[in-house]
């Protein structure tokens, strides 16, 4: 702010011969304006799609990976049997016995390997303990 | 009428922190209000050229491309002057200055009283013998009314080098119009 006298004088001699901005470069410079914004907000814009676009696609093979996995993995060739064995089902008069639990016996067989597994339990058979 | 123009910038700035900054018309509307202002700063420190229009327009432009920079707590007329100072010394960096200045290109009509237009072209004569740095620091403070705190953020020069500027300036203008007083 020009406080001094000689200041105020010069100022206003320089101020004297002011213009203004000519209306063909106002006009020119308001569609670059214009343009500039517009073109600037589309690019955005398509950024941001794209990065959208980018985190959907993430999404998609990461869940199908997640679901079809387990359908990929090849299946085992087992077979179980699982045979239950009794003892005597009658006693020597013919009355039937109480079906007994003698022996639990499971067989597992891996062709491919050709190695069968045998497990089984006997004699004091109890469903919630380990003979 | 700089604190119009600053109290309503101020309300500019406080609709643009809400709403989008990059909005062609918040752009427009804050141009506005202080493009006559920079474009006769423009038009003055390159002595009148044809080209202060391309120079005037390369300043918004580079404004427009610059404002995601902005922080709107600054003074965005100290901002864009920056800008404009940069681009006239860009300019003379790739042209030569003119070498005279001539009545011509200050004075657009012949409605003129003799006296006054010899005393407007004397001003402008002891302006254009100014280095153009010197000349940006004279219309920055003349033209435009910016204090001495501001044209050093705008130039990058230093309050002393500044006030030997205008000084200077001063003394010659006053010897020329014939006026005593000494500025303090």
């Amino acid at each position: 702010m020009n406080t001094n006298k000689d200041d105020q004088m010069i100022s206003k001699l320089v101020c004297r011969v002011d213009r203004s901005v000519p209306p063909a470069v106002k006009r020119e410079l308001k569609k670059a304006i214009y343009k500039t914004l517009e073109n600037r907000k589309t690019r955005m814009k398509r950024i941001f799609l794209s990065y959208q676009a980018a985190a959907i696609a993430v999404l998609l093979v990461i869940s199908i990976l997640t679901v079809i996995k387990p359908f990929t993995r090849p299946k085992p060739d087992t077979s179980r049997k699982f045979i239950v064995a009794t003892h005597r089902t009658v006693d020597e008069s013919g009355t039937p016995l109480n079906r007994q639990v003698y022996e639990i016996r499971s067989e597992f067989e891996i062709k491919k390997k050709k190695i069968k597994i045998i497990w089984f339990q006997r004699k004091t058979i109890d469903k919630g303990r380990k003979s | 009428m700089d604190m119009k123009i600053s109290s309503t910038m101020s309300n500019f700035f406080s609709i643009l922190k809400k709403k989008d900054v990059l909005s062609s018309d918040s752009f427009i509307t804050l141009l506005e209000s202080i493009e006559d202002s920079l474009y006769n700063y423009i038009l003055k420190s390159i002595n009148f050229s044809e080209d202060a229009d391309d120079v005037y327009q390369d300043t918004v432009l580079r404004a427009l491309k610059y404002l995601h920079t902005f922080k709107s707590e600054y003074s965005f007329k100290t901002w864009i002057f920056t800008i404009a100072t940069n681009q006239v010394r860009y300019y003379f960096k790739r042209n030569k200055p003119n070498s005279s200045l001539y009545e011509d290109s200050i004075f657009t009509d012949d409605d003129w009283d003799r006296q006054e237009k010899t005393r407007i072209s004397e001003v402008f004569r002891i302006a254009e013998q100014l280095k153009p740095r010197q000349r940006q620091v004279f219309f920055l403070f003349y033209q435009n009314g910016f204090s001495i705190k501001e044209i050093s953020e705008i130039t990058g020069l230093k309050s002393g080098n500044i006030r030997f500027i205008l000084n200077q300036s001063r003394e010659s203008i006053k010897a020329y119009l014939g006026v005593n007083n000494e500025y303090k």
